[in-house]
């Protein structure tokens, strides 16, 4: 009789995620799900709401990555009123979404990925975090959480806080930008870019310790979405969506952001409340795809910045031109948070970020308006329907995160069937379980006042439903 | 002592967002406190803590006391708790599994692990009902949040 093994993550105010793996009779992984139990509701009680409040509305989806949403957002109502934001406000929002970027991938790795990658999976997990990592290597640790306060601190000089800024509108921004606010992020390059070089360094120093990982927590051929420029460079802002299988070979090009509804499609699972996007034209789940950073390093033809190309030419110099390894999302979360730095800089010394000429402004003149753009998770997607008084009628959101939801699900699954023995249990198993989907990097946690800790519990039900096994992590 | 103030929640959650009610009624305050409002704590904010002589964070708390029959736990007639401010000794250790943000003890023991912050550290909790979507705090967290103002107030002016 088949089995059941629960990892049920509890935060204080809501249960956001679990993940059951399922044992057959002969003792052995069958499957696996990763499980969404949030459900928010934004895209309806967003309805009735005029269509210049949303950027604002849509930053409350997260307290991570509240700017992905804004720029999105903004983009859509650039396409209601049908206008070319002003050069100042276009790269303020990109210099925005590098700090966004920037302080994100932070987050995910230093924070909640390095203490598994430098102190290892199997290490005690009373000590497997941030105190750990500090204790290893304090210098690391605190250069991890100045890089971060960099990012953060872009989004404060730009928007007016770090969480949550007012800052983007239809037609552009709000707030014209300082020299003294410029100077001051200038002054935190330096530091920043020789963060991500000790970063990439140690990384690569580390990666033969985790060759079981490479190769089977969530090492699987897949399609590839992201946003190119029309160099086919990297752009986080705006371009076109390209699709690559997983020996890189373009399978779709200079696809219009806007007419996604004809190349990608959502199914939806009855155990899980988070969509599950697919590309159309393979239908579901064959048409699994994934966005974010080991995506937009698998697609472009370069990142346009020097450092970070340098990296990337070795990334995928190891192998192929293509990584499929899920562990390899860290890496191209380094190439990218470097590329950040560098593009952060090229923005600052442009004498356009200065100027004062920041919004456009027009009346409603399309009822239709889509927003696409590079979150740090990968491509998002806000499309707004209104009326001709500009009153949101619809709203539909495609999330970075629920755009690799089948891919986390498989990644689950093989890394459970490689390292989980429900015969002989042990929380390093599990870990690595949990480990994948930090891979991800999925935003579950978002706009709660969640406590900061995770209790891990694993049960393991006989036939009959008994408790033939537990494991709880505090 | 030079004191850091700082009060965090998530003021779309209700009384969630008590602590920063509490900033909007606490009035003046000595001119060696600086306050910070927050959503939660990250990690960023342990290098400032140590730049000062003591903390003080002002959170929410759940409240939980016996229920009768019938009461749903957490239903507004259970809020009777009290607000309390209590030295944060407990020597935390830090989960990191799919958590955006840390805990009052994570925080001061991570700036005293790596910024040596040394100074003291307190724990205002709020004990509060409703952590529902939406503003505004519930006339339970407004009498907690006073009661607290009140609470800092005197322990800022004790202590100053």
């Amino acid at each position: 009789m088949a089995e059941r093994i629960i990892i049920n993550p509890v935060t204080r105010i809501e249960g956001h995620a679990k993940i059951s793996i399922y044992v057959d009779d002969s003792d052995k992984v069958q499957s696996a799900q990763f499980h969404i139990v949030e459900f928010r509701g934004f895209e309806k009680f967003c309805e009735g709401r005029p269509f210049y409040e949303m950027p604002g509305l849509m930053s409350r989806i997260c307290g991570i990555c509240p700017v992905s949403h804004i720029l999105a957002s903004a983009k859509a109502g650039d396409a209601i009123l049908g206008i070319t934001v002003p050069p100042a406000a276009e790269k303020q929002r990109r210099l925005m979404n590098y700090g966004q970027v920037l302080q994100s991938h932070a987050l995910s790795f230093f924070h909640l990925s390095s203490p598994d990658l430098l102190l290892g999976m199997d290490s005690d997990p009373k000590t497997r975090n941030i105190f750990g990592l500090a204790a290893m290597d304090e210098d690391f640790a605190r250069r991890g959480i100045r890089l971060r306060q960099f990012g953060q601190r872009i989004i404060e000089l730009l928007g007016g806080k770090r969480i949550h800024p007012a800052w983007g509108a239809p037609g552009g921004v709000l707030k014209v930008l300082t020299t003294g606010e410029r100077d001051e992020m200038l002054g935190w390059i330096p530091e920043a870019h020789k963060t991500m070089e000790i970063a990439l360094d140690k990384f690569k120093s580390i990666l033969d310790d985790f060759s079981a990982e490479i190769s089977h927590a969530g090492n699987f051929p897949s399609l590839y979405m992201g946003t190119v420029n029309e160099d086919g460079y990297m752009d986080f802002y705006d371009g076109r969506l390209r699709f690559v299988d997983s020996e890189g070979n373009i399978v779709a090009d200079g696809l219009k952001p806007w007419r996604y509804q004809t190349f990608l499609a959502e199914a939806s699972e009855e155990w899980s409340f988070m969509k599950f996007p697919y590309y159309k034209s393979m239908g579901y789940p064959a048409g699994m795809y994934r966005v974010g950073p080991l995506a937009r390093c698998n697609l472009v033809h370069a990142t346009g910045t020097p450092f970070a190309d340098r990296e990337l030419r070795e990334f995928r110099q190891r192998r192929w031109v293509v990584r499929n390894e899920s562990f390899l999302f860290h890496q191209a979360r380094l190439i990218e948070m470097l590329h950040s730095v560098e593009k952060i800089e090229e923005l600052l010394t442009d004498p356009d970020i200065l100027q004062e000429n920041i919004r456009g402004r027009a009346d409603v003149n399309n009822l239709t308006g889509i927003g696409c753009s590079e979150a740090p998770r990968g491509t998002l997607f806000h499309h707004y329907e209104v009326d001709e008084d500009g009153l949101v009628k619809s709203v539909n959101l495609v999330i970075a995160t629920s755009q690799n939801n089948l891919a986390m699900n498989r990644a689950v699954e093989e890394t459970a069937r490689h390292f989980v023995s429900p015969g002989r249990l042990s929380e390093g198993m599990l870990n690595r379980v949990e480990a994948v989907i930090r891979c991800y990097d999925p935003c579950l946690s978002c706009s709660t006042h969640a406590i900061g800790q995770m209790p891990l519990i694993v049960e393991l039900r006989g036939p009959g439903g008994e408790l033939v096994d537990r494991l709880q992590r505090d | 002592m030079s004191t850091l103030l700082i009060a965090i929640g998530n003021t779309l959650r209700r009384d969630d967002g008590v602590a920063h009610r509490v900033l909007e009624v606490l009035g003046p305050l000595p001119d060696d406190v600086t306050v910070r409002a927050l959503m939660q704590l990250t990690p960023e904010i342990s290098e400032e803590i140590s730049h000062f002589g003591r903390i003080l964070i002002v959170d929410a708390e759940a409240a939980q006391t016996p229920t009768a029959p019938g009461e749903l736990p957490g239903s507004p007639a259970s809020a009777a708790l009290s607000p309390a401010i209590k030295p944060i000794v407990r020597e935390a250790s830090y989960n990191a599994a799919l958590c955006h943000s840390m805990g009052a003890a994570e925080i001061v023991a991570l700036s005293r692990s790596l910024y040596a912050f040394d100074g003291e550290a307190h724990l205002c909790h709020i004990p509060v009902p409703d952590f529902s979507e939406g503003e505004g705090v519930s006339p339970d967290g407004e009498a907690n949040a006073q009661e607290a103002a009140a609470l800092i107030r005197d322990f800022l002016h004790r202590h100053a």
